[in-house]
């Protein structure tokens, strides 16, 4: 048990708009932890720090316990992984192709794909079910498609940590499932998974801990039955919701209030 | 329709080949290729050496540069703004270039050496790229580069529009335009050499950056997630773009449709790779040149047909064809 990333206490302001606001949180490896709230909350942005997409106005993203900024973008890009929201694929390359690209963290300019290499991309199309795509042009998939196709992506590197926005958000009922366990199954031993999800249900259901977030600041942290109160929700996303369900829980909003 | 890297390439290399022999024995006189090869190497300066190595030699080694330089460059341009319809021209450095070449002309091209007019188009390649520079600033998006690249295009375009208008005769404003359209007869070993370096410089620092390209192909921030510096990488390639472009242009003029046009139709040839495209891109830029340069030489019209203007009729259309289908596409 390490932490293998963690934000201390950062903020980040754009166009005199708090978006982010002095939000301290960690991932431990071995952990699927949610990171939950409204739309326009600042999930994506909170995302984007900790992945060191973008410089935070004040405080630290720290990667293995390093400033994730001084470390060498390859060397990053090895440790940890992230999955855009609905990232885009500009060129029709094939997917076999785009999953490929997972492994360039891994190789220098002119280095061509090892065995390792083509067996962690074969693990990647065959974990998100990808394997009757792997042929296709990548431009041509549909919506959830594409969105396993990116996680493929993503695994190929064999990230330590590995960071996915509103993974599961346009996948089909059969591939939510299997995404949510293939996370689970991901965050196991040195691994560890952050993942942005509006599906209360799944997160409760397959996270061990949850993060809850509204207008850039952490309304609640812990265990996604404490996380996910009555009180919590009806505060942040102002609904009465009915919660049932013991073993697999569910939540279904029921009136605005 | 995909060829490995190697086969693809070795056949575009083989058809660059072709051609250049092609063009070194065509012309106004026809050289027995084999006398004059063993004339020059054995240092007589008969008829024939002095031909193969005064004019048609110097010709080809230009069109090869050029063509493998415009081809290249597009391809990387390409790559970056992750649109085929990109061109090299978009830097701003090829109309800088041109500028500054039509300023020596107009100024006397008679009593200026003449290395001074391949030499003041490249300060020109050099002068856009820095106005650019200081336009968009360090961390520019993709989108205020090429606006800044605007910007420069329509400032030199007035500049030879200027000069244009004040001409002090018609002689001297058919000799500006003409050099614009793009032309490589009459150049000398002298501009070969003066090219050379800063087109090598400019290939040089696009070696390595096919990897980056193909990362890119999931968009920037993708790209930065898996290491790729996007910042880094823009300047790398505008940079390289412009010296490059810029030696290019000094010394043959605009050339256009090259850049746009090879990449996009041996893209197929590479899975659509934007990595794998910049080499057979180069080969392929290469064989277009030397090809059309050869044209001219074969097509009789009264007035010399300029290179630049055959390339220019073959590709406007081809660029139509592509925005048509592009439009399809995205229906």
């Amino acid at each position: 048990m390490s932490v293998l990333l963690q934000s201390i206490d950062v903020s980040l302001t754009r166009s005199e708009r708090v978006l982010v606001n002095h939000v301290s949180m960690n991932l431990v490896s071995g952990e699927l932890v949610g990171l939950v709230g409204p739309n326009g909350a600042g999930k994506s942005t909170l995302l984007n720090l900790l992945a060191g997409l973008v410089k935070t106005d004040s405080g630290a993203v720290l990667l293995d316990n390093k400033d994730i900024n001084k470390i060498p973008l390859q060397q990053k890009s090895q440790l940890l992984a992230w999955v855009a929201q609905s990232g885009p694929v500009n060129w029709p390359l094939t997917v076999e192709r785009i999953v490929a690209l997972g492994r360039r963290p891994h190789l220098s300019a002119w280095q061509r794909l090892t065995d390792e290499d083509n067996a962690a991309i074969e693990y990647a199309i065959a974990a998100t079910d990808c394997e009757s795509l792997r042929h296709q042009d990548a431009t041509t998939l549909s919506g959830g498609e594409r969105t396993r196709m990116l996680l493929a992506r993503a695994l190929a590197a064999q990230p330590k940590v590995l960071l996915a926005d509103e993974p599961i958000a346009a996948l089909d009922l059969k591939h939510q499932l299997q995404t949510m366990q293939l996370l689970r199954q991901f965050a196991s031993g040195d691994n560890a998974c952050l993942v942005v999800l509006h599906d209360l249900s799944m997160a409760y259901r397959f996270c061990d801990r949850l993060y809850l977030i509204n207008e850039g600041e952490l309304v609640a942290q812990g265990m996604p039955s404490d996380v996910l109160s009555d009180d919590n929700l009806k505060a942040v996303y102002g609904v009465e919701v009915i919660k049932g369900g013991g073993d697999l829980p569910y939540i279904v909003p029921v009136r605005e209030l | 329709m995909t060829l490995s890297q190697g086969k693809l390439c070795t056949i575009l290399s083989v058809i660059a080949l072709l051609l250049f022999v092609v063009s070194v024995s065509i012309g106004r006189d026809s050289l027995p290729l084999f006398a004059a090869l063993k004339d020059t190497l054995a240092g007589t300066d008969s008829v024939y050496s002095v031909i193969l190595t005064q004019i048609r030699l110097p010709r080809a080694l230009i069109a090869l540069v050029a063509g493998a330089t415009l081809g290249l460059c597009g391809a990387a341009m390409q790559g970056l703004l992750r649109n085929p319809l990109a061109s090299p021209g978009l830097v701003g450095s090829a109309s800088g270039a041109a500028f500054f070449a039509v300023l020596v002309l107009y100024f006397g091209s008679n009593i200026v050496p003449p290395y001074v007019l391949p030499l003041a188009g490249m300060f020109g390649a050099l002068l856009a790229t820095a106005l650019v520079y200081a336009l968009a600033g360090r961390d520019a998006s993709v989108t205020t580069l090429i606006l800044a690249g605007v910007a420069i295009n329509a400032l030199a375009t007035a500049g030879m529009s200027l000069l244009l208008n004040l001409a002090p005769s018609p002689f001297a404003v058919r000799e500006l335009v003409l050099w614009t359209l793009g032309d490589i007869t009459d150049r000398s070993m002298s501009d070969f050499w003066l090219m050379l370096p800063t087109s090598l410089i400019g290939w040089a620092m696009l070696v390595g950056v096919g990897g980056k390209l193909d990362s890119l192909t999931l968009g920037e921030r993708t790209a930065q997630s898996m290491g790729v510096n996007p910042v880094h990488l823009r300047w790398r390639v505008f940079i390289a773009v412009s010296l490059a472009v810029g030696a290019a242009v000094a010394t043959v003029g605009m050339i256009g449709f090259i850049g746009l046009v090879v990449p996009h139709l041996l893209r197929p040839y590479v899975a659509h790779e934007p990595g794998r495209l910049l080499a057979a891109s180069a080969l392929g830029g290469a064989c277009v040149l030397l090809a059309a340069d050869i044209g001219v030489r074969l097509i009789p019209t009264d007035s010399p047909l300029k290179v630049g203007v055959l390339t220019a009729l073959v590709g406007a259309p081809f660029f139509l064809h592509l925005i048509v289908r592009s439009r399809r596409e995205y229906l």
